[in-house]
């Protein structure tokens, strides 16, 4: 007997289970109609902005770290300075961007001597930097003693300035801006000089050499994150 | 121990109990027929479980904070792996329409109705599993499905069988009940954990976003939270029965846990209703109590209650003392393992070493050898075979005889699918399948 009866006839044989089984659909069909309604009218803003993330300030503390370096270049001939970064002397910074300085001045005294020529490159080298930025400037020529200003960008998007970045954790936005193998290295830079005389008719004496001062400036950052007032 | 460590244990957990369980069901003679087709049906949820636990700790493992699949961060790795969370997810929801379908009354009951029903099942996971594929999480997939059919059937099971005890003063009756409403917790308990968020609209649970991602659409959000809602609709119907069954002094043991959760549940919306969105906005507090709660239930909770039907309700039999072995030394590694992962959490949010923390296990375990035995022979000695209390009724199990190579087709089915789930993770891992939709 029990083999032909079917699983809904036995469910719903009696009144009172017919009674309480259709409270029980009733009460979900309920829930169901309640949340829709909540979900596409009440909530509808917080459902539609569920995904998007807070906006974070990330402001830096900077600090430069400079260190000058000077030399006698022979004429036509090429030196290469140095200089060296490493985690252990900066502990918990990040290195921005390194701005390298390089100034001279004609010093042979001589009447009507020009400036000589002075070229500077930093050399690429395995050092993690942003070393396709188009603001980089990595090397200049200088034949009238300005100074030359060369530009490295180390850390990608660093420029000082606070940034508004969006992220779930402020965790999360800081992972971008904690990472101190960049800028971690030895730099390099190649000097060239070349002498200029004076071409006239009147008799001058030009020099061989000149001294060449290098400042090597690394723009440092510690940052620090907080929720934007308006995210 | 953070949640990808929950997900690491739970992983070894799962695949233990499913090895040795479908070790034991297959070797059970003496159960009948649709208990038989439960037990091959918990052992293959288990190892689903296992799969999904071990692919979303290696997913935290491969990438470092949240994965993007919108703006192409994920790897070809997270995406292969996050396909096989998907996928081998899909095992455990076949298992549990198939429990359904057959535990602990079975809705089909001749040969034919259990090949057609068992054919829609399968169809449906293969249906799924090409809908995913074809278009990621999509409306078409029917997110949250897997809790309408269950909740139907196993609410009507319980709601049926609990008012047969309280009209006819039949006490057994509510084994019935309690295997209906246990089940329904093993489904639905992480979901009674939040109850409260989708009565006073909390956002909670309006933002729950199954995909932690924009990867999903609003409707694909909104079909699973209509389905949690289902089940919260018919969780405060179970709430209020058992509270009438209380004052009639009906209360059950299972009745408590139930209650348990909605009173977890209710404490749950003070701490959790003050976050604005969900998931990536969660503090400290909201994030240690969702681990203690949402986590501990799916990672924790399901292995345990899965393992109590099993041992409790005689779908594991050890018909000798070899397999008795083996059956009891799968209860003592999941007391011990969820003990010493509970212990692990308590060292999360308390300043306590580990050394100690290890030594209070090793007292736990020293002071209670025995005890386990003890509970052991309870769970796999003390109870009334369901089908007598069916009979009573005059709705008895009918006698099917299965194939003798059911359990080989059935078994065969599943490594099917986990075989060509690992081939259609890879392809989707290798063309970017997940990225952008």
């Amino acid at each position: 007997m029990s083999e032909e009866q079917s699983y809904l006839s036995f469910m719903t044989q009696d009144l009172d289970s017919k009674k309480v089984l259709s409270l029980m659909v009733s009460c979900m069909i309920l829930a169901i109609t309640y949340h829709a309604f909540i979900f596409w009218n009440v909530k509808v803003d917080d459902v539609m902005a569920r995904n998007e993330e807070p906006i974070w300030d990330v402001m830096f503390e900077l600090s430069e770290n400079s260190a000058t370096d000077s030399r006698l270049i022979q004429d036509g001939s090429t030196e290469l300075f140095s200089n060296q970064i490493d985690q252990e002397s900066h502990p918990n910074m990040m290195v921005g961007y390194l701005i390298v300085l390089i100034e001279y001045e004609e010093t042979s005294g001589n009447f009507n001597d020009p400036c000589d020529i002075v070229s500077a490159e930093i050399k690429h080298n395995e050092i993690m930097a942003d070393w396709k930025n188009e603001s980089n400037v990595l090397s200049g020529t200088s034949d009238d003693c300005s100074p030359i200003n060369l530009h490295l960008q180390i850390y990608p998007d660093f420029d000082g300035l606070t940034k508004n970045q969006p992220g779930s954790t402020p965790e999360e936005v800081m992972t971008k801006w904690e990472n101190d193998d960049f800028g971690m290295g030895e730099y390099l830079l190649d000097v060239e000089l070349n002498t200029q005389e004076f071409v006239s008719n009147i008799p001058t004496q030009g020099d061989d050499n000149e001294e060449v001062n290098i400042t090597w400036t690394f723009v440092m950052f510690t940052p620090s994150v907080v929720e934007a007032e308006n995210s | 121990m953070s949640e990808s460590g929950l997900d690491a244990v739970g992983s070894i957990l799962n695949l233990t109990l499913g090895l040795l369980t479908l070790y034991l069901v297959r070797k059970n003679k003496s159960i009948l027929w649709n208990e038989k087709i439960a037990g091959l049906a918990f052992a293959w949820m288990f190892i689903g479980k296992s799969i999904v636990n071990m692919s979303t700790y290696l997913i935290d493992s491969n990438s470092s904070g949240d994965i993007d699949f919108e703006n192409v961060v994920a790897t070809s790795t997270v995406q292969f792996l996050q396909g096989m969370v998907m996928y081998s997810d899909e095992i455990f929801t076949t298992t549990i329409f198939i429990l359904c379908l057959f535990y602990p009354i079975p809705l089909l009951r001749t040969k034919r109705q259990i090949k057609i029903g068992l054919t829609v099942v399968f169809s449906f996971l293969i249906y799924r599993a090409i809908v995913f594929t074809a278009f990621g999480p999509h409306i078409l997939f029917i997110p949250g499905a897997i809790y309408l059919l269950p909740g139907l059937v196993w609410g009507a099971n319980y709601f049926r069988f609990r008012l047969f005890e309280i009209k006819n003063n039949a006490s057994d009756a509510k084994h019935i009940a309690d295997v209906s409403l246990i089940c329904l917790i093993l489904l639905m308990g992480g979901i009674w954990l939040y109850w409260p968020g989708m009565l006073f609209q909390a956002n909670y649970f309006y933002t729950i976003d199954v995909w932690g991602a924009s990867l999903s659409s609003n409707i694909y959000d909104y079909s699973w939270q209509a389905f949690y809602a289902a089940s919260v609709g018919l969780g405060v119907c179970i709430m209020f029965m058992e509270v009438y069954c209380a004052t009639k002094r009906r209360i059950s043991p299972i009745g408590i846990v139930f209650l348990s959760y909605f009173t977890i549940g209710f404490a749950g919306y003070f701490i959790l209703s003050k976050t604005a969105t969900t998931g990536s906005s969660l503090d400290e507090l909201q994030i240690t109590w969702d681990m203690f709660t949402f986590s501990v239930h799916y990672d924790i909770m399901r292995p345990v209650i899965a393992m109590f039907i099993l041992l409790n309700y005689g779908l594991v039999k050890a018909e000798n003392p070899s397999d008795f072995r083996i059956a009891k030394t799968g209860t003592i590694v999941l007391v011990v393992v969820s003990t010493s992962v509970l212990l692990e959490l308590v060292q999360y949010i308390m300043p306590i070493s580990e050394i100690i923390s290890a030594a209070i296990l090793g007292i736990i375990i020293a002071v209670g050898v025995g005890w386990e035995e003890k509970v052991f022979n309870n769970l796999i000695t003390d109870f009334r075979p369901l089908n007598d209390i069916l009979k009573e009724v005059n709705f008895a199990t009918p006698e099917i005889q299965l194939e003798d190579s059911f359990s080989k087709k059935f078994n065969l089915a599943f490594l099917i699918y986990i075989g060509v789930s690992l081939l259609l993770a890879f392809v989707i891992g290798m063309t970017d399948g997940l990225v952008g939709g």
